[in-house]
């Protein structure tokens, strides 16, 4: 009995020592089938966390994984050759689906640039022809008329005339702008002086509002000496209570912003003399004025309208 | 003599007759694998591999020259491993070319875009007045 279970343990070790050989692979193949699965689940990792891979090469990214786990598979049965040449091929296919969604992706680009070309095409093409009725051929002059008896306030039917020549002018970026102010006959000559120059300013803060730099704009204080219309009238005094914008042509624009310059710190400097000179009584007037004013306004600009659709 | 007398027993020509058709069948896929892995390559030169990739693409065909040498060895298990992975570097290569190709496009495109817009705004700042 002592001696058959002598003999079991025997073959029982001997069994084990075989059982042992064969089941712990060297250690350089331990180290090769590890690093060449670590590196395919790096690769497939990698290109599974790329999100055109998902939405383009899934299909290739799973065919990697696959071969992955045909490689783990592999190396449970300690076969190195098919560990790494699996793990060579999920590797590959990782890269492969990494590189088909690259593909994909420079496509979309392109696409997407196509059609930007042809939006900037068509962009420029829209601004060409609009250019036309934009584009300010030489001098450009629109008068404003309509200011109330004695205000500065400006007429609201010039409102949509100012937003048209502001966007005018925002195109048309390099073109300096002139502001005259002008009244009617009526009062006195330095009166009627500094109330141009409000209107004009006016005008000016109009514009800035609507976009234009103040820089390009100078003002021009003409008060009553060059009427439009005959000042006998009521009609014709609502036309001569009017602000200019003048925007001068290229040629003469750049000569003239040189000698503007000189001439328009005379004159706004000049004018606002005169406008401290006369403000104390005037702005009193002024503004009890305007706020009848702007009842007179309305009536008068309902008129206006009303007259021209007469004519 | 020898042969002969192996075929002699009933059981024996059995056993060799299965092995013919079981090692026809693996010849038949390891072919069938050289003829893809061959086609891929030929399909990754016509992409233009050789030139864009040309360490890819080289590695492809070495591998296939490497797997049709081991087949013509009997070393199939060899022959159909170098098979695979010709293949698949084949296939690599040509997407990395494909895909090079495509990014070198879209970054012409967005260059000729910028140009465009350049030329476009450029010509309108221009306009006579």
């Amino acid at each position: 009995m002592k001696h058959v279970i002598r003999w079991s343990t025997g073959v029982l070790a001997a069994g084990m020592v075989a059982a042992g050989c064969s089941t712990a692979p060297p250690a350089g193949n331990v180290a090769a089938a590890n690093t060449a699965i670590g590196n395919a689940g790096q690769a497939i990792d990698q290109a599974a966390a790329d999100p055109h891979v998902a939405k383009y090469a899934n299909s290739e990214l799973e065919r990697a994984t696959d071969s992955l786990g045909k490689a783990k598979a592999a190396w449970s049965k300690h076969d190195l050759a098919a560990t790494t040449h699996q793990a060579y091929m999920a590797q590959h296919r990782a890269a492969l689906a990494q590189e088909l969604a690259n593909e994909r992706a420079a496509h979309d680009a392109i696409a997407v640039a196509a059609t930007n070309r042809d939006h900037a095409v068509a962009m420029a093409m829209a601004e060409r022809h609009a250019q036309p009725t934009v584009a300010i051929p030489g001098q450009m002059q629109e008068a404003l008329p309509g200011f109330a008896f004695g205000t500065a306030k400006l007429p609201a039917k010039a409102k949509p005339a100012i937003a048209a020549l502001a966007s005018t002018l925002k195109e048309n970026p390099g073109r300096p702008v002139v502001i005259e102010g002008h009244t009617d006959s009526v009062g006195s000559p330095e009166y009627n002086h500094a109330l141009a120059m409000k209107r004009a300013e006016a005008v000016r803060a109009a514009l800035v509002r609507s976009g234009v730099e103040s820089s390009r704009i100078t003002l021009r204080a003409e008060g009553e000496h060059n009427p439009v219309a005959s000042n006998d009238t009521k009609a014709g005094r609502s036309e001569n209570r009017r602000a200019e914008v003048i925007i001068p042509s290229m040629e003469a624009g750049t000569t003239a912003v040189g000698s503007s310059e000189g001439s328009t710190s005379a004159t706004s400097s000049g004018g606002q003399n005169e406008q401290k000179g006369e403000q104390r009584g005037d702005q009193q007037n002024d503004q009890r004025g305007d706020k009848q004013g702007d009842r007179q306004d309305q009536q008068q600009d309902e008129q206006g309208v009303d007259d021209r659709h007469r004519e | 003599m020898m042969r002969a007398h192996l075929f002699h027993h009933p059981s024996r020509m059995l056993a060799a007759g299965c092995l013919l058709v079981l090692s026809g069948c693996a010849n038949e896929a390891l072919h069938n694998q050289l003829a893809s892995s061959r086609e891929a390559v030929d399909q990754a030169k016509i992409a233009g591999a050789a030139e864009t990739v040309p360490a890819d693409f080289d590695l492809a065909v070495d591998k296939l020259n490497r797997a049709n040498a081991a087949a013509d060895h009997r070393r199939k298990d060899d022959a159909m491993r170098l098979a695979q992975q010709a293949q698949i570097d084949a296939d690599l290569a040509r997407a990395r070319t494909d895909s090079a190709q495509s990014r070198f496009a879209a970054a012409e495109m967005a260059k000729s875009n910028q140009v465009l817009r350049d030329a476009l705004s450029h010509a309108n700042q221009n306009q006579p007045r």
